[in-house]
């Protein structure tokens, strides 16, 4: 009789095992290694032990180090249960052969969220691009503002191989709020510095001897298991094992039921093999077939449950016999609260995997074979992936890649796909679903000749991918093609890949629909950018909004972020001021789940100083736009680094310098270099290059500057700004004024419309001044002003020479004196007010009319000198000021001013300047 | 440091009589089975093949006694 069937079936509801799972979401192993309901087999109270545990929690760190078997996890989940403290205690199992930081720290935010902690800080770790330094800083933070305490459990820490992750694990010991304590079980002693808590007192160590069953604990564990043995045969028992717990246990397994046990302890104790060795044979060959057969042929998993059981045995009834094991204490332990999953200690999965390669070798590729379609069968990509390459099925493996890899990556980070990536053999990237996937790795990574051989391989082999996954396998390669497109700035090339984007994705299979999904969100983000880059800012425009609305749909907050900060950058086009907004979005997801070293990163920073240096908030703009070159990598998408260093060059030469600033521009142009296809924002820069040498009095290199572009971009608003500023350092206005003819006419295309616009129109104010038509200087300005005013573009009146026009300009004929007086105030140093602040309650929108005549209040002119400028009655005018003050909630016209400047209807008072 | 393209001799000595299903876990080694001592003996490329085949010592719940570098030739 085995042992199995001495045990009374603890669980009566096997049903919970075969019932469907939600399906919803793609699972990764991690999801599942939440342990906080424990079952400790055939519990033994080791009072002593405890209580030592116990100290431990008080004190901080406590370190159980003894080799395998020596029945650590089983003290500690005994422990945790005798003192009730499961609802506190957040265990996590390392994976075997753990490598990947990101996902370690995952399982143990899993296991934590199962605690009082909330679950604020999966955000953190479920990043594509983890930072670890990032997620120990936020979860230190969140430990430290709890409530109660929280044991968080290591277990087989042993298996953590991340010299990072270990590093993390250091870091989070040393910033151990006091809630938190941590206990580390281990087979060796981990490469942490334990040794200064072990000098402060904080330290608790269990090891090898101190776990060592004696012989009172060696009689309870058995009389557990229905087994009294004499003393004599005991003390053998106990000699003979060491007190090692592993070898205890199996003994009580292989004794179970036997008449002849005084005999069998005898002859174990005469044996020279190993105890494990020995013992294992003894309790697999006393077992029942079906028993023995499913230890050794899901030996091979990493967790089990009933369904995958029966699969890989061919037989029904597994999960009764997994259930059945862990109340016998024998080999598995459930690691969900409902006893579905179950895992094996690990070192009994390697002796019955020793076993199972000894006795039937040939069946080990058809078992791992079989898990993987199960896993795959049931959602669970990573562990089919697994499997599939464990069973050398590298065809199967790699369109399991093909078809799962991109939302793997999206859910888990790259490095785990890394980390999947790995084990292929060089002959398995013949796969042309593989070889599309790695194509898009190698462009993250990024190795551009790599990438292109990749995507080579995977177009010649196109043809042998399966109708049904080739509308799949067409949009991963086009998003790998215009991913590399974009680091190689061959943006007209790249465009060409738009239709199989654009397909329908009604077209697949409804369970692909959310792979699909995040597959046609990172397209259309890839499509914008591209785009975008490209110079065809209204498509850019509509395919970011499209992907940034279906990412925020299909919860990718990734690849939403991604979309957002290009479209602020298309949007900026026409109003930066709702470009910067975008912007401003992008930044708090990014904020929210820690990517601040993301590639992204940078370019959103530098979107918002821009547009905060183009509206006059320069000290505002500085943090940022330091920040983003203090973020940029050495291996950017050339067109982030552009924008980067060009916002800085605007920056700069708000500030008036000048020498800076033609270095930023410099930089700027310097990167076009390696662009295939010119960036847009190259025409720009060149522009403002040759402005500021000009500025500079170096003419001469500020003619060379212009000419180095071709030839049709002399044409551009931009290029004429710029020669006319030339023209104007050389006192030739009547030159500056024909290069500017074209701008004003608005004939010339421009790069940044209003920028360009603007400033042709204060170059030919001061070409007109200076030909003595203060008349035409004056009307320039004052449309200068109008185009301005609506986005606040105030840097464009530091960089150009206008200050005396400014100060001359007349006030009471000006509707933008409080623009006016706000320029004059960042010239002399001051920062604007915040010109959008949606902190000051909800008011009825002014009317376009009302607007006009609310412009003309801050001034000292009259209801009907207002209404001569506005060309309205006086009875007009009057009517609107009425619904002014009525929609402001103000009596007064002062009022009416003070409360539209907090509310940033108007610019702020000018304050008293020099 | 180890000269990598060398490979070294090593005998492990393990306590105890491992049976043909542990033996299989070293398939880079050969063993010597006496009644009190196993010892695995073989060529191994590096430090870290000496150090996987000990972590599967480790794994296996084994007795690591002694580990011995065996060969010093002079390559």
């Amino acid at each position: 009789m085995g042992v199995i069937e001495r045990h009374q079936p603890a669980d009566p509801a096997p049903t919970a095992a075969l019932a469907p799972r939600p399906r919803a979401t793609i699972r990764t192993m991690g999801a599942l290694d939440r342990t906080s309901v424990v079952r400790p087999p055939s519990l033994v109270a080791r009072p002593a032990l405890f209580e030592r545990l116990s100290a431990g929690l008080d004190a901080g760190v406590t370190l159980l180090s003894a080799p395998a078997g020596s029945g650590k996890t089983v003290l500690l989940r005994s422990w945790i249960e005798a003192e009730g403290l499961g609802e506190r205690a957040a265990w996590v199992s390392v994976e075997r052969d753990e490598r990947n930081p990101q996902h370690f720290w995952r399982s143990a935010v899993d296991a934590l969220s199962g605690t009082h902690l909330d679950g604020s800080l999966e955000n953190v770790v479920a990043a594509p691009q983890f930072d670890g330094a990032v997620a120990i800083e936020r979860l230190v933070a969140a430990l430290g503002s709890l409530d109660e305490s929280v044991l968080l459990v290591i277990d087989d820490l042993h298996e953590l191989r991340s010299p990072e992750a270990l590093t993390q694990l250091e870091t989070l010991l040393d910033r151990r709020p006091q809630q938190l304590a941590v206990m580390l079980s281990t087979r060796h002693d981990p490469a942490i510095g334990l040794h200064r808590y072990r000098l402060s007192g904080e330290l608790t160590e269990l090891r090898a001897s101190d776990l060592r069953f004696q012989r009172d604990d060696a009689r309870q564990l058995l009389s557990a298991a229905g087994i009294d043995l004499p003393a004599t045969a005991l003390d053998a028992l106990v000699a003979r094992t060491e007190g090692w717990a592993a070898g205890l246990r199996l003994a009580a397994l292989s004794l179970a039921g036997r008449a002849d046990a005084e005999r069998f302890v005898a002859e174990f104790s005469g044996s020279e093999r190993t105890v494990a060795d020995y013992l294992m044979a003894e309790v697999l060959q006393r077992q029942p077939e079906p028993v023995r057969g499913l230890l050794l042929r899901t030996s091979i998993l990493e967790r089990v449950n009933g369904p995958l059981a029966d699969r890989l045995v061919g037989a029904p009834g597994s999960e009764r016999i997994l259930l059945e094991l862990e109340d016998a204490g024998a080999f598995v332990v459930s690691i969900d609260p409902d006893r579905v999953w179950f895992r094996y200690h690990q070192m009994f999965a390697d002796l019955l995997r020793l076993e199972l390669r000894r006795s039937e070798p040939d069946s080990i590729p058809n078992l791992h074979r079989a898990a993987a379609e199960w896993f795959e069968a049931h959602d669970f990509p990573t562990e089919a992936i697994r499997h599939a390459q464990a069973a050398g099925d590298w065809q199967y493996a790699g369109e399991l890649i093909g078809q799962y890899g991109f939302s793997l990556a999206l859910d888990g980070g790259f490095a785990t796909m890394r980390a999947l990536l790995e084990p292929f053999p060089a002959d398995a990237f013949a796969n042309p679903e593989l070889a599309a996937f790695l194509a898009y790795g190698e462009v993250i990574r990024p190795s551009l000749d790599t990438a292109a051989s990749y995507i080579a391989l995977a177009e010649r082999h196109a043809s042998e991918v399966p109708e049904e996954r080739r509308q799949r396998f067409d949009a991963m390669l086009a998003t790998a093609r215009l991913t590399l497109a974009r680091w190689r700035g061959d943006y007209a090339a790249a465009v060409s890949e738009v239709p199989p984007l654009l397909a329908p994705s009604e077209a697949l299979r409804a369970g692909d629909i959310r792979l699909g999904n995040d597959l046609r969100a990172v397209a259309l983000m890839s499509l914008g950018i591209v785009e975008l880059w490209a110079g065809a800012g209204d498509d850019a425009e509509q395919h970011l909004r499209e992907g940034a609305e279906l990412a925020r749909r299909v919860g990718r907050p990734y690849v939403e972020q991604g979309c957002l900060a290009h479209l602020a950058l298309a949007v900026g086009r026409h109003s930066i001021t709702a470009g910067r907004a975008l912007a401003a979005e992008a930044l708090e997801i990014i904020d929210k789940y820690g990517w601040q070293s993301e590639p992204i990163t940078p370019l959103v920073l530098a979107t918002i100083g821009l547009v905060d240096a183009m509206q006059g908030r320069l000290a505002e703009a500085a943090p940022n736009l330091d920040r983003a070159l203090e973020l940029l990598r050495p291996d950017a998408e050339p067109a982030k680094e552009i924008l980067v260093r060009y916002a800085r060059g605007v920056h700069l030469l708000g500030q008036a310098r000048l020498a800076d600033a033609s270095a930023a521009f410099a930089d700027t142009l310097r990167l076009q270099a390696s662009l295939i296809d010119p960036d847009p924002l190259e025409i720009a820069a060149r522009a403002l290059e040759a402005q500021t040498l000009a500025r500079l009095g170096d003419l001469e290199g500020a003619r060379a500057a212009l000419a180095t572009g071709p030839r049709e971009e002399s044409e551009y608003a931009e290029t004429r700004v710029a020669t006319a500023a030339i023209h104007l350092a050389e006192q030739n206005a009547t030159a500056a004024t024909a290069a500017l003819g074209p701008v004003l006419a608005d004939s010339s295309p421009a790069i940044i419309h209003d920028f360009a616009l603007i400033q042709a129109r204060l170059l030919d104010a001061l070409a007109r001044d200076a030909l003595g038509d203060a008349r035409a200087a004056e009307d320039d300005l004052e449309r200068a002003l109008d185009l301005a005013e609506r986005e606040g573009l105030i840097v464009l009146f530091l960089i150009t020479p206008v200050r005396d026009l400014l100060e001359r300009h007349p006030r009471h004929r000006t509707a933008h004196a409080a623009l006016l007086d706000a320029i004059l105030d960042v010239q002399a140093g001051a920062a604007p007010q915040p010109r959008d602040r949606d902190d000051a309650g909800p008011i009825e929108e002014l009317t376009e009319s009302e607007i006009r005549v609310l412009r003309y209040l801050p001034s000292n002119l009259s209801a009907p000198e207002i209404a001569s400028e506005v060309f309205l009655s006086t009875s007009t005018v009057k009517t609107h000021m009425r619904h002014i003050y009525e929609k402001l909630g103000v009596h007064k016209r002062t009022e009416a001013v003070e409360r539209a400047r907090d509310l940033g209807l108007l610019a702020p008072a000018h304050r008293s300047r020099h | 440091m180890e000269d990598e393209q060398k490979r070294t001799r090593y005998e492990i000595h393990l306590r105890g009589f491992l049976s043909d299903a542990l033996i299989g876990a070293f398939p880079e080694l050969r063993a010597r089975r006496g009644p009190h001592e196993t010892v695995l003996v073989g060529e191994l490329a590096d430090q870290a093949a000496l150090h996987g085949a000990i972590g599967r010592v480790e794994a296996l719940g084994l007795e690591l006694l002694e580990v011995r570098r065996v060969d010093r030739r002079k390559g």
